[in-house]
């Protein structure tokens, strides 16, 4: 796992030191060791977290002439196989790292051989022979890549931090990438929170040739129409889960020249990648878990029974209240964006306890609850489905208490409250009726908006995102799949709550659940095999149920959050807290009214104990727009970078033709 | 969708353990149909939802191949 970055132009030879302090900003992206390759239009910078052939794989890295060098990002788990295939080929190896395969893939193969990798990636290929540059981002946008453009110049960057370096580029927020964050959760790709700045589309190439740029996909996420689905079986679709699971697993903690752990958060997903590692593995195996003090966020007692049950060496670290304010600065210097909730704070804690025992790399169960259907959201739109085929019926009240046991104990309740929550945005021709009470929950956060921006966003709802056309023929959950696979899951669950704070402290996150054969399959099974009336993920729940104990398969679901307002008003509260919130910060943003945000601080000052989901959003959405506008925008994210890009530094300088090693 | 394949969805969902939230007769009639209107896009009337649906299985069956024409 690495940085990357660079500078493109087909003007004036763009500036290598431009590239290097870009190298600096990315040093917790790869503090192994950096380097760059220039010639006359390009500059490809990489910092280096070396995990895969740690000695020879030194980047940038070029083909057998080089005509061809890459600058990558992640990690292609199928390099071994398409090393074979490409020297069987005729293609010269000479290291033994899977950046080397990404050259030779692309000689061979073109663009297709993103279609071959199966891996998590973020790429920069630049073919000095045609004088293009190919950026690719992986099928799901695990790893992330930015770029801004100049009439002559583009300037590409896993982190926006490292663009920002260039003193050319303006800082200032985009309203709609602001738009979309107070109703999607994330900006959606291209746009970004910052004008000017885009991020290019998970499963997209771009080239950028003769100072023009072309985005388009190389993979797309697809479903069989409904009823259509290869294969009805439920015994065979068990099988075929299991089977390629326990090899994306494998292959993520076995496919590494340095020690993998594994995350163990106590739920179901966690425990299957853990089991099958120690089931279908011979390695010891550490296990890293979160804890709260907070007993109503805890999920200890799940962890300890799966890590007895596994004999894994676990470590656990305990969060605070406040220990999730004090390192919030530091989180959103990380995430770049403002965020809904707390939650990414302690897997940034996490992320530095895995590290503080030594490890790089951990492999973790994100992405199963979109791949196999885990959501709540998905079960309240198939209830909320069912009651809309008749809304008249005095039964189907009752479905609610599916979704919410406790109404079980208050019966009086269910009726008022079903019918609440029944008819909120009821529209069962809408595609996205399954998010749209989300988003519109979370549109509310407009009311607290400057006029300004408001204006630049008008007064309507938030849009529904573009469903592909033969969505039409989709089951249901497949709809509301897709909506979750393009929206939360690249732009917060794998960005703000993954990447991003797993980097920060130089680790790498592998997923096996978003492995591209685990994917393609469970997207081509029939909707009831994942969400099987209102039981979610069952597939996953007989196809491990020899590996994970009863009292993990079928625990009540608890959805992993973290105390949100409260958590700013723990002990005292941080200092920074009341300068940005202050009516002058508030002010210079310009994002916030700046009445209303010391109103909704006065409550949360005496009340955030109890502070519902909606204020609680409210806070955390000021605070982190707050602190995104203090360290990108008002000061110059350049002061809190290292003076130096990560030693030993590797420059291949194709100008004087000349490479070095710097100390 | 033909009589065969609705037969083996419905022996499907009887195979499955139910959880043991649906130890309320009431709720497990919920919970079954839910199953059966999203896998076969059809609307159960009241009467099929009163007690779980699958205890009057020849009743569902007919109504199954009635309203998605099976065969």
């Amino acid at each position: 796992m690495c940085g990357i970055c660079g500078v493109v132009s087909d003007g004036a030879p763009p500036d290598p030191s431009i590239v290097t302090s870009m190298m600096a900003q990315l040093c917790h992206r790869g503090p192994d060791g950096s380097g760059y390759v220039r010639d006359h239009q390009a500059v490809l910078g990489q910092t280096r977290l070396a995990i895969i052939d740690t000695v020879g794989g030194v980047q940038p890295l070029a083909n057998e002439d080089d005509t061809i060098w890459v600058s990558f990002n992640g990690e292609i788990f199928n390099y071994v196989e398409l090393g074979a295939q490409l020297r069987e080929a005729g293609h010269r190896f000479r290291t033994a790292s899977d950046t080397e395969v990404i050259v030779h893939a692309w000689e061979q193969w073109g663009e297709d051989c993103f279609n071959r990798f199966n891996g998590q990636w973020a790429i920069a290929l630049w073919d000095r022979k045609l004088r293009r540059l190919v950026l690719s981002r992986d099928r799901l946008g695990v790893r992330p890549l930015f770029y801004h453009r100049t009439q002559h110049s583009l300037t590409f960057a896993s982190e926006i931090k490292a663009i920002f370096v260039d003193p050319r580029i303006s800082r200032q927020f985009d309203p709609i990438g602001l738009g979309q964050v107070f109703s999607y959760w994330s900006a959606i790709a291209p746009t970004t929170v910052f004008s000017g700045i885009e991020q290019l589309p998970p499963g997209h190439l771009a080239v950028y040739e003769a100072g023009s740029l072309t985005v388009r996909p190389y993979w797309t996420i697809d479903f069989p129409p409904r009823g259509q689905e290869p294969s009805q079986d439920l015994h065979e679709n068990i099988e075929g889960l299991r089977e390629r699971l326990i090899v994306a697993t494998k292959l993520r903690f076995e496919r590494s020249d340095v020690p993998v752990g594994a995350y163990l958060s106590g739920g179901l997903d966690s425990s299957v990648t853990t089991a099958i590692i120690r089931n279908y593995t011979d390695a010891p195996l550490d296990t890293f878990s979160l804890r709260f003090e907070d007993a109503s966020f805890d999920e200890g007692a799940y962890q300890s029974l799966m890590a007895e049950q596994l004999g894994t060496n676990h470590h656990e670290v305990v969060v605070s209240r406040r220990e999730i304010a004090d390192v919030f600065p530091e989180v959103i210097w990380h995430t770049e964006t403002p965020i809904l909730r707390s939650a990414p704070a302690p897997m940034y804690l996490l992320s530095r306890l895995v590290r503080n025992f030594g490890y790089r790399v951990v492999v973790t169960g994100e992405g199963a609850d979109e791949v196999m259907g885990g959501y709540d959201i998905f079960r309240e739109a198939r209830v909320r489905s069912f009651w809309a085929r008749n809304p008249h019926s005095s039964l189907r009240d009752r479905a609610v208490e599916l979704l919410y046991p406790w109404m079980q104990r208050n019966p009086s309740q269910t009726p008022a409250f079903a019918r609440s929550f029944f008819g909120m945005d009821l529209d069962p021709a809408d595609p996205a009726m399954s998010h749209r009470p989300r988003w519109n929950t979370t549109g509310t956060l407009r009311s607290m908006l400057t006029e300004h921006v408001r204006a630049r966003l008008g007064d309507e709802a938030p849009a529904a995102l573009q469903l592909p056309v033969s969505s039409a023929s989709w089951d249901p959950l497949a709809r509301a799949q897709w909506l979750e696979m393009t929206t939360l899951l690249p732009g917060y669950i794998l960005a703000s709550q993954g990447d991003r704070m797993l980097m920060a402290n130089s680790v790498e996150g592998r997923f096996p659940f978003l492995d591209v054969n685990v994917v393609t399959f469970a997207n081509q099974l029939p909707a009831r095999h994942k969400l099987f009336g209102v039981d979610e993920k069952h597939l996953l729940k007989l196809a491990f149920a020899d590996l994970v104990p009863e009292a993990v398969r079928h625990r009540p679901k608890q959805p992993y959050r973290a105390p949100d307002a409260a958590s700013f008003y723990a002990g005292g509260g941080p200092d920074w807290l009341a300068e940005v919130l202050s009516p002058a910060e508030v002010r210079a943003a310009g994002v916030f009214d700046p009445v209303q945000v010391s109103g909704l601080a006065r409550k949360a000052a005496t009340r955030s104990d109890r502070f519902g989901n909606t204020d609680n959003m409210r806070m955390l959405a000021v605070v982190s727009t707050q602190l995104v506008h203090r360290q990108f925008i008002a000061d110059d994210p350049a002061v809190h970078a290292r003076s130096t890009a990560p030693e030993p530094v590797h420059v291949f300088d194709l100008v004087n033709n000349e490479s070095e090693q710097q100390r | 969708m033909t009589p065969a394949e609705i037969d083996r969805i419905l022996q499907e969902y009887l195979s499955q353990p139910q959880p043991d939230s649906t130890s309320d007769a009431g709720l497990a009639a919920i919970r079954a149909a839910i199953f059966i209107e999203d896998v076969f896009d059809v609307t159960l009337p009241d009467e099929l939802l009163m007690a779980d649906p699958f205890a009057r299985l020849p009743e569902l069956r007919a109504f199954l191949l009635t309203s998605i024409g099976g065969g």
